[in-house]
This record gives C-alpha cells, structure tokens and sequence, in this order.
C-alpha cells in the first residue's frame, strides 16, 4: 500500500494520520466544553501564576 | 551560502520578532494580563503558539536522521507522539496535573510529587535527578540546532555549538524574551508552513507519494551488510523481528520516548501554566495537527533522503552525510531546497531551540534551587543565589557535554534522558494523579528502584552505553555483564519501568496510608 509493502511499516503511516484526526475530533467536539468553569480556572491560574512570577525572579 | 539572501531574511526575521516581542509586551504586561489577554486573541495565533511548543530540534534533526538510518518503521514513535504524547498526556494526565498542582501551589514537577505525597525527599530527590539527567536533553537540542547551522553556513561545528550557546546564554540571563505568545506564533508558523513545504517539496520531486516510497523500497537491496546482520531489511520494512536492529528500534527510540514522554519535567509544568480545563482540550486539536506534520514529516523525509541522495550521486544518506546521522536532515534540506528556504528554516529551528533551552535551563535552575536546596539544608536564604549558580552551573555542563558527545547522538541521547525521567517519575506520577491508595514509601522506593535500574542498565547491561562509558570494564572485566541476545539491546526502560511499578504498588500494599484529609485535599474537584 502506498508504495510500501511490509503492513508494520504502513499501517503505522495510515495511523498516524487517523490518530491525528482523532486528536483534531476531539478537539473540535470538546471546543468549548469546560467553559463553565473557566471564570474559576482563570482566577486559580492567576493565583498560580502570580506565584510562579516570584519564583521566575528569583532567577 | 549565499549571502545577500542570508541578510535579508535575518533582517527580516529579526524586524519581525522585534515587532511582535513589542506588541506581546504592551498587550500583556503582568500575568494576569497574559492570561485575560489570552482569551480575546485570535484563535490562529492561540494555535500557533501552542503549536510552537510542539517544535523540537531533537525530533526534527535528531530523530529525522535516525530515520535516515531506520527508515519509515519510526512512524510508530509519531503514532506513539500523537496518542500518547498528545492525547492521553492532555486528556488523561493533564487536566488532573493542572488541577492537582494548584491545589498543592506546587511549581515545579518535583515539588508536585513532594507536595503530593509529602515528602521533602521526593523533592529533593527529584530535584537532583532532574538536574544531573536534563544537561544530556539540553546538550543534544544545543547539538541539534548546532549541526543545522554547521551544514548551513559551512562553519565548523565547535564554533556553530559555542555560538549557539552564547546566544541562548544571553537570552537566558536576559530574562528570555517578553510577551512571547506573538513570536511564538511566528516561529509556529514559519515551521508549520516550512515542514508542509518540505514534505510536498520532497513528494514532488521523487514523483510523488506512492512512487517516492516504491523507489526507497526498491532500494532495499542496497542496505549496508552490516546493517542488514543486525536486521535491517529495508527503509519501508519493519526490522528483522527479535534482531537487534529491532529492539533498537522498538525498545529505545518507539517505547522509550514514546512513553517517556510521559513523565517529562516541563510537560508537567506546562499543564499548570495552561489557564483552563478548556484550554487543554483545544491544545489536543493542535497538537494533534502539529505533531504529524512536525516528528511524521521528518521521519518520512529523513527516510526519503535515502533516494534523493542516491539518485543525485549513488550514495545513502548516512554516506551523504559522512556517517553522523544527526547531519542528514540538515544536509537534505541544504542540498535539496532553495536557499531562502533554508535560510528561514534554520532560523525558525533556532528560534525554537532557543525557547526550548530556556525553559530547560529555567526548569534545571529551580531543581537545584527550590527543590533540592531549599528542601535538602531546610532554608530559603540562599536558594536565589544557589537558583542563579544551579542555571550557569546547567548551561556550562550542557555546553561541556554537547562538546564531549559523538555524532549520531541527538536520538540516542534524548533517549537516554526520556527513559531515566520515565523510569524514576513516571509510576509516581500515575499514583499521583489517579491512585489515591500510594503511599509515601510506595512513591519513595518506586522513585529510587527507578533510576538506579535505569543507571543499573545504562552502565552495565545495555551494550551501546555500558561499552561506551567501560564502567562495567573497569569493575568486572567485560564491556557489559550478560552477553546473551536480547539482552546488550533491550532498552533499559523495559527493565526499570516495570520493576518501578511492582515496587510502588508492592511497597504501598505494605505500608501507611497518608492522611485521608490530604488525600481530599490534593483530589479535591478532579
């Protein structure tokens, strides 16, 4: 297939595109799920981050 | 090297960077900027930024030269990228680490594990591993962008090595650049567009996809007779099975990195920074994308090579590129595609390593200075001091290293740091996130059996490393302690990470549980 004969080489080159795939899937379906708790996450990552800021001057 | 077309293009590049770093900077000026800021930008620039993060010189020149050597059979480790490496990393592991790791105000990767199981040893330990194992990563990503430039400029690679270091020490020491979501983006795009470039480029000329791959198929008969005693049958064949050209290519390069990918430092440290559950679900489409189109474009490349260079002068590509397999992506690119092409390439490839250095040494400062000082001597008075020393003390080794180590290494070596980090962290890490039952012991011992398995089989059972570093010589007169097939071949993560798992769920089975209520406090809304 595709020019290439052994099915172990193959079948990985035709994977990788379809685990892409089901990756990007994923990724669309699921967009904007989460978002309720967003307000909340972001308000933790600010926390979070401000934190980090003092650790990363300390460098 | 054609030099007017050389200015322009850094003229250019630079200009843009420059311009982007400024409108990222007075865009985003604190943190919390960065993160409310985030959510009005343009989803493509999101993506490409994002997408930056998946830009590896050690995958591209690295592993893309190693398919130069092993052919297309190395697409298993992008399969492996993709699922593994993207989408049960993000899925499964990241929202519980994000999650988790701002529950424990924890910042670094060993400080989530310490924090977890409390445990100042976990900390400390971890610390220390991670800052004596990373130098090899940052090392052979120094390497990576030294060959490119080496090949590219025609200078001698001890001098495109020091330079590169020079560069990334500045930009280390100057705070790395502001506002990088924009330049991010920038570099995110250039290689996007610039691997899509290079796969068509490469398709087009040998004749397209199915013809390109009959005549690397054809070639099969041309393989080394060296090579073929150890199992290699062809660039579009998987290895003899059970040869050691398989459990080369199986155990160390597929499962080595393609699980140790895992139980990296940064990952875990970047599913912290990611600002919401959604986020990383998004991240998932992205990487999804760049990941094939980053790893698979090199690898299918990497191995078309092979009929490039023996079409224009009867040679492999491991000839073309006088044995050292880090060279032939670099060479392929420089004798295959135009100039400009060539000239952006490297300078986005740099780019990327740049960023990706940074964070090493950033990630390796914080593991001497917060982890292990700070948890090892009980105090934070001179943990600054002890930060700034850890990252000049880090870039010194990682430049020394880079010096020391042999060609063909990139792979190899980013191997070698993957394996230890899966073997020492990655049972704690998933007993972490999912098995509230493990115990502290359970974490320690899994930790320590881990790595010393790992170096157990660095030093003494695995053949290429034992060999090359004559520890096993020296003490016991032999190269490498069993010389019965498979074993001088079988990477050592297929020994240490399974007796790593037996002994965190054996010791844990045995030992005190920790307190319920820091248990619920650590799970607490997963």
């Amino acid at each position: 297939m595709l020019g290439i004969s052994d099915p172990g080489v193959w079948v990985a080159y035709v994977l990788v595109i379809l685990s892409g795939l089901v990756c990007a899937a994923y990724g669309i379906y699921n967009w904007n799920s989460g978002a309720e708790k967003e307000s909340i996450e972001v308000k933790e990552e600010i926390e979070w981050e401000t934190a980090q800021k003092e650790i990363a001057e300390t460098l | 090297m054609d030099i007017s077309v050389l200015s322009i293009i850094i003229v250019l590049y630079l200009l843009l960077i420059g311009y982007l770093g400024f409108l990222g900077f007075v865009k985003t000026r604190n943190a919390s900027d960065y993160l409310v800021a985030g959510r009005s930008i343009h989803p493509f620039v999101m993506a490409m930024s994002y997408g930056a993060t998946f830009i590896s010189t050690s995958a591209i020149v690295g592993f893309g030269g190693v398919a130069g050597l092993f052919g297309m059979g190395l697409l298993w480790l992008t399969f492996l990228n993709v699922i593994v490496g993207i989408f049960i990393a993000f899925v499964f592991f990241g929202k519980r680490t994000r999650k988790m790791g701002h529950n424990l105000d924890a910042h670094t990767f060993p400080e989530f594990l310490g924090k977890r199981f409390k445990s100042d040893f976990i900390q400390s330990f971890g610390g220390l591993i991670v800052f004596f194992a990373m130098p090899l990563y940052s090392a052979v990503v120094l390497i990576g962008g030294a060959r490119f430039v080496e090949q590219t400029l025609a200078v001698n690679f001890n001098i495109a090595l020091l330079v590169f270091s020079l560069i990334i020490a500045a930009y280390v020491v100057a705070g790395g650049l502001k506002g990088v979501m924009y330049t991010d983006a920038l570099q995110g795009s250039i290689m996007f567009v610039g691997m899509l470039f290079l796969l068509v480029m490469t398709y087009s000329r040998l004749g397209g996809v199915t013809a390109a791959h009959q005549a690397l198929s054809n070639m099969a008969h041309l393989v080394p007779a060296s090579l073929q005693k150890m199992g290699h049958i062809g660039w579009t064949s998987m290895p003899a099975f059970n040869t050691p050209w398989w459990w080369t290519l199986v155990s160390t390069l597929v499962l080595g990195v393609g699980i140790g990918v895992l139980a990296q430092p940064q990952l875990c440290v970047r599913f912290m920074t990611v600002k919401s559950g959604r986020e990383l679900n998004r991240a998932v489409l992205i990487g999804g994308i760049f990941i094939p189109v980053m790893t698979g474009v090199a690898f299918i490349v990497g191995a078309l090579s092979n009929v490039y260079f023996h079409q224009l002068d009867g040679k492999l590509a491991i000839q073309a590129a006088q044995g050292n397999s880090d060279l032939i992506i670099p060479n392929f690119i420089n004798t295959a595609m135009p100039s400009w092409f060539v000239y952006l390439f490297m300078l986005a490839l740099l780019s990327a390593g740049m960023s990706t250095l940074s964070s090493q040494f950033h990630t390796m400062g914080t593991s001497i200075g917060r982890d292990f000082f700070e948890k090892a001597f009980g105090t934070k008075s001179n943990s600054i001091l002890v930060n700034r020393v850890g990252v000049v003390i880090a870039i010194l080794l990682s430049i020394f290293i880079g010096y020391k180590l042999p060609g063909s290494i990139i792979a190899p070596g980013t191997a070698i740091f993957f394996g230890i980090c899966a073997a020492a962290f990655l049972p704690a890490y998933i007993g972490a996130v999912y098995l509230p039952w493990v115990t502290r012991q359970g974490a320690v011992w899994s930790m320590v059996s881990g790595l010393v398995s790992s170096l157990f089989c660095l030093f003494f059972l695995h053949a290429k490393e034992a060999s090359a570093l004559g520890i096993s010589k020296f003490i016991f007169g032999k190269d490498f302690l069993i010389g019965t097939f498979p074993w001088p071949f079988v990477d050592p993560i297929v020994i240490a990470l399974p007796i790593s798992f037996v002994v965190l769920i054996g010791v844990s089975l045995f030992t005190r549980k920790l307190p319920g209520e820091h248990v619920n406090a650590c799970f607490d809304g997963i």
